[in-house]
């Protein structure tokens, strides 16, 4: 389980605009998901604070990559399913973790946009 | 009628930890919530919030790193109602500190808590309707933005605070 | 329709060695599988025999392969055939651009077959749900419920007033919700014969797999006229859910009971669950088979857990005893004898570490210790008992206003 002090320094980085890679290169690659996830709830939140009932969370996905398409680049062999559910993570650690760099990256830039806060890389 | 004349048996009394790397932040939190503040000769403050004769808040603000590194949560975590912790959004160090307290505190205390992070009046863009009513980081735990220049502010800090904790009865 | 059914696989491509090795590999598994060179040939198997899967070569006799692609993907009887591609392209953009063309999957060229078995099994893993349906569905779209839970899904379909089935699969369990025209008409799932009650207790799946097949439903009634209270409902469901389960060990952790000698002061509700893990068990499974509904079979685990009575049946020794002692309970004598509010107030928090220790809460450090790691970590950490009553909070919450 992720430490609330981990919770806390992302969800800082997200609502100071600042982009999250210094402190995913700190995090072990197996609490990348669940800090993502995290991440993802508190997104949600955001969008349905600032958007209200107009908030739609295809929307976000939209702008996220689908990781058929970070598949599709790194030309990897495995089945779909397993890139969806990092059942590889032990086998593919850095893979794993180069998916999430791109969609944290995403993900912390979208927010940005909708606070209407300037990102810095 | 003298703070130290409460008698804590006749009363009702809910008591929330204020903590956090400035004391001079905790005061100004205590202060705006309460009617009666004192501060010790030990940096540590006081306040009393009157809700009814017969219910009533006591906030206790404990000093700064050491203080509140080496104070006895155990032993009040049971007691009390819940802690806030405070910093100044803005820097680092502070924030750094926080994270290490509230690391301690998770491992070890599992108790209803907030996080606030104070702007202190500095224009930081983000529409106040995103973090009013707090970001949760477990079913017990939140993080809210505070501006200490702003009075109520600290009622909201609280309400977020309080909604938990009657959450957590239902 | 029979999930026993022999699965028919189309091979197009050359009969060499590789291939056959490949096809016997398949039927080994206990594949249909049918080799066939010829383009023309393919396509009528397609069309008549309708294969659950074709592998083939889109290079080999130069367009003739293309132009058996384009054909099933142009048949509104054959277009959801998944495809694995097999192809010496290495070009990135190209095998993009192939994907972007609805292939499902692809192989480099050389291959092993043993690796191409493999990748098919699990390609006809993932598609099982889908190929089970009737032949005149339209595609849909699969993924995990990480990134899309169950509301998502239904929202999705309302948006496009979508007709369909969704597949979930929580890794042990299956079940499917009917949605028509954007509304919730059925929701089936094992051991839950209410459709309301299936369709709350999928919510729950926040792990998993979801397969979504776009389908004429014929079933009317929705669960409910509005959707709106049932994303409402829902999501407090799914919240409540992340909450409770956040406080938990992971919920495939197998559980057993460790004893059983205090069984008499426990609640009925805590003696009923308890007794389902007289052998380890994991949570869901535990609360499958129970009697309770998913809430309250939770909370009652989650209560048995921190009342040590049951433990992690894979135990760890905890790794924190240090930390566990720097933070040794501590009664300073000035609180136990307060003399006044003062006192009362201050003394007991500045951590006098030569003052007396409290036995008792020493002892329970220690027995926590002695626990395993999930029911230890709840254990060991010290919960606020709230003070005040629900009506005092909620006055104070009145006196702070809005």
């Amino acid at each position: 389980m992720i430490s609330p002090g981990t919770q806390l320094q992302f969800l800082r980085y997200l609502l100071m605009g600042q982009s999250p890679g210094a402190l995913l290169d700190s995090v072990e690659v197996n609490d990348i998901a669940p800090i993502y996830d995290f991440i993802w709830e508190k997104a949600l939140e955001i969008g349905i604070r600032i958007r209200g009932e107009h908030f739609s969370q295809s929307d976000m996905l939209k702008r996220l990559k689908s990781v058929e398409q970070y598949k599709l680049e790194t030309g990897c062999k495995e089945p779909l399913q397993r890139c969806m559910t990092n059942e590889c993570i032990s086998e593919h650690a850095g893979c794993v973790r180069r998916k999430y760099d791109d969609q944290f990256g995403r993900l912390y830039g979208l927010i940005a946009d909708y606070l209407g806060i300037e990102y810095r890389m | 009628m003298s703070l130290l004349t409460v008698q804590k048996d006749t009363h009702r009394i809910g008591e929330i930890v204020v903590a956090g790397p400035s004391l001079p932040l905790q005061k100004r939190f205590i202060t705006h919530l309460c009617n009666e503040v004192v501060i010790t000769n030990n940096s540590t403050v006081f306040g009393r919030s009157k809700i009814t004769d017969e219910l009533q808040l006591f906030f206790y603000g404990i000093g700064e790193k050491e203080q509140y590194m080496d104070f006895a949560w155990d032993l009040v975590a049971p007691k009390m109602l819940g802690y806030v912790l405070v910093y100044d959004w803005f820097e680092g160090n502070g924030f750094t500190s926080v994270q290490q307290l509230l690391n301690t505190l998770s491992r070890h205390v599992e108790s209803h808590g907030i996080v606030v992070g104070d702007i202190g009046g500095m224009p930081i863009n983000i529409d106040r309707a995103v973090y009013e009513s707090g970001f949760s980081l477990s079913s017990k735990l939140y993080f809210s933005l505070w501006d200490s220049t702003d009075k109520t502010n600290a009622k909201d800090v609280l309400k977020i605070l309080i909604d938990s904790l009657i959450n957590h009865l239902e | 329709m029979n999930e026993q059914q022999v699965h028919r696989i189309l091979i197009y491509d050359k009969a060499a060695a590789d291939v056959e090795r490949l096809a016997q590999l398949l039927k080994d598994s206990a594949y249909d599988v049918t080799l066939l060179e010829n383009a023309q040939e393919a396509f009528q198997f397609c069309l008549t025999d309708r294969p659950d899967l074709i592998i083939f070569d889109i290079k080999r006799e130069g367009k003739e392969s293309e132009d058996f692609f384009l054909q099933v993907k142009n048949q509104y009887s054959t277009h959801r055939i998944p495809l694995l591609l097999t192809i010496v392209e290495t070009d990135y953009k190209k095998r993009v651009e192939l994907l972007e063309m609805k292939i499902d999957d692809f192989v480099p060229k050389p291959y092993y077959p043993e690796e191409v078995a493999a990748r098919v099994i699990n390609l006809m893993q993932e598609f099982k749900p889908t190929t089970l349906l009737p032949k005149a569905v339209e595609r849909g779209f699969w993924g995990s419920l990480r990134e899309m839970n169950l509301i998502d899904l239904i929202q999705t379909m309302e948006l496009g007033k979508k007709s369909g089935i969704i597949h979930l699969n929580r890794g042990d369990k299956d079940g499917q919700i009917y949605v028509n025209k954007g509304k919730i008409v059925n929701a089936v799932v094992e051991d839950y014969d209410s459709v309301e009650r299936a369709y709350l207790h999928m919510l729950t799946w926040i792990e998993g797999t979801f397969n979504v097949t776009f389908q004429e439903i014929g079933m009317s009634g929705p669960l409910k006229d509005d959707n709106d209270s049932l994303f409402r409902e829902g999501a407090k469901v799914i919240d409540q859910w992340r909450r409770v389960t956040g406080e938990l060990p992971s919920l495939h952790t197998c559980l057993v009971t460790v004893s059983t000698e205090d069984a008499q002061a426990l609640s009925y509700a805590e003696r009923a669950m308890l007794s389902q893990f007289h052998k380890p068990k994991n949570i869901l499974q535990a609360i499958d088979v129970s009697d309770f509904d998913d809430f309250d079979g939770l909370k009652v685990i989650k209560s048995l857990l921190e009342k040590g009575l049951l433990i992690k049946t894979d135990a760890r020794q905890p790794n924190d005893n240090q930390k566990a002692a720097t933070f040794r309970p501590v009664l300073d004598r000035a609180h136990r004898n307060a003399k006044s509010p003062y006192s009362h107030i201050f003394s007991i928090f500045q951590r006098n570490l030569k003052s007396e220790k409290n036995s008792d809460l020493q002892l329970s450090m220690n027995n926590n210790e002695k626990s395993v790691d999930g029911a230890m970590v709840a254990k060991s950490r010290i919960a606020n008992k709230i003070q005040l009553t629900k009506a005092e909070l909620l006055l104070i919450r009145q006196k702070l206003g809005r």
